[in-house]
């Protein structure tokens, strides 16, 4: 973690911190499964929980897009999550937990 | 003439690493290894392709290099632990290598079909990211439709794999019978010969 890049002051390290993409977590399966079936046709995909969110059922949602996207693309949607789902946003190889939905 | 480094690495890297650049037209390639299996899998590699080979003993290791052309029995004098007989033959025997994935339908077990298709694209997406991609991945039967049609989570996990070296082999008569042939997105036609034969030269075989 202490290696070069992240803290002189060249350019920023290309992998420490740079934002990856959105992950949504979910409570049940049945709501990433419907989540999926409204949200793949705008580009997101769906992919095992990574190992370190591990509040969440086993199947999750990326979106390799810029900020915002995500959020806005559920907002749009007419899928009700009843809060059971978490916006990440992977940073790295960490994941900071955006807001509940 | 283009060089891989590939000392220190064990099968099968090497192979994939030479496939890749084969693949994307670079058959002026020579590759520095230092296994016999290494030797062997890539000698198959030349025949696979058509291309020529020569291998020559090195300080730690072998060259082994490829051009256009016919393979020449003296080019291959310097190949490790091959009989005299094969090596006029220039035909190594098999060394098992790598693992293959034979996808064999379009869900990942038995139950809910909508569940069992996202399951799928998870595991391929899995497979994709796993710095450890398969020497072959496999489509048969209804497995074909994740690669041909509308699916992009499945076809876009493929092609990744495809990029990182993973030879993709899609069943032509599958294709054939479910009428996806002109919907193809990723991968190459292929037929049982050629999908059993990556099969049998694999060390193992996932079956999704």
């Amino acid at each position: 973690m202490s290696d070069n890049g992240a803290a002189g002051g060249g350019l920023p390290s290309p992998k420490m911190g740079a934002l990856r993409q959105y992950v949504v977590a979910f409570d049940s399966t049945h709501a990433a499964m419907a989540a999926a079936s409204v949200l793949e046709a705008r580009g997101a995909r769906v992919m095992p929980t990574p190992r370190v969110i591990s509040a969440s059922c086993g199947m999750s949602l990326r979106f390799g897009a810029p900020s915002d996207i995500a959020a806005q693309a559920f907002a749009a949607s007419d899928t009700d999550l009843g809060g059971m789902a978490a916006l990440y946003a992977q940073e790295g190889d960490q994941y900071r937990l955006v807001r509940q939905l | 003439m283009k060089t891989i480094d590939a000392y220190g690495m064990q099968c099968p890297k090497p192979l994939v690493l030479a496939k890749k650049e084969i693949d994307e037209g670079c058959y002026d390639l020579a590759v520095r290894v230092d296994n016999e299996t290494a030797v062997k899998n890539l000698m198959r590699l030349g025949e696979k392709t058509g291309l020529a080979i020569a291998v020559a003993e090195i300080e730690g290791g072998w060259l082994v290099s490829f051009a256009k052309g016919e393979s020449d029995a003296s080019a291959v004098a310097a190949a490790p632990g091959l009989s005299s007989a094969a090596k006029e033959a220039s035909l190594p025997p098999a060394t098992d290598c790598g693992y293959a994935v034979f996808v064999g339908r379009d869900t990942v077990g038995d139950g809910d079909a909508q569940l069992g298709r996202n399951l799928m694209k998870m595991a391929l997406y899995t497979l994709a990211e796993s710095n450890d991609a398969p020497t072959s991945l496999l489509f048969m039967n209804a497995g074909v439709s994740l690669v041909a049609g509308e699916e992009l989570a499945a076809v876009e996990s493929v092609r990744s794999l495809q990029e990182q070296g993973t030879e993709v082999l899609v069943c032509g008569a599958c294709l054939d019978f479910y009428n996806l042939k002109d919907s193809l997105q990723v991968g190459e036609i292929s037929n049982m010969y050629d999908i059993l034969t990556r099969m049998r030269e694999a060390a193992k075989v996932i079956t999704l």
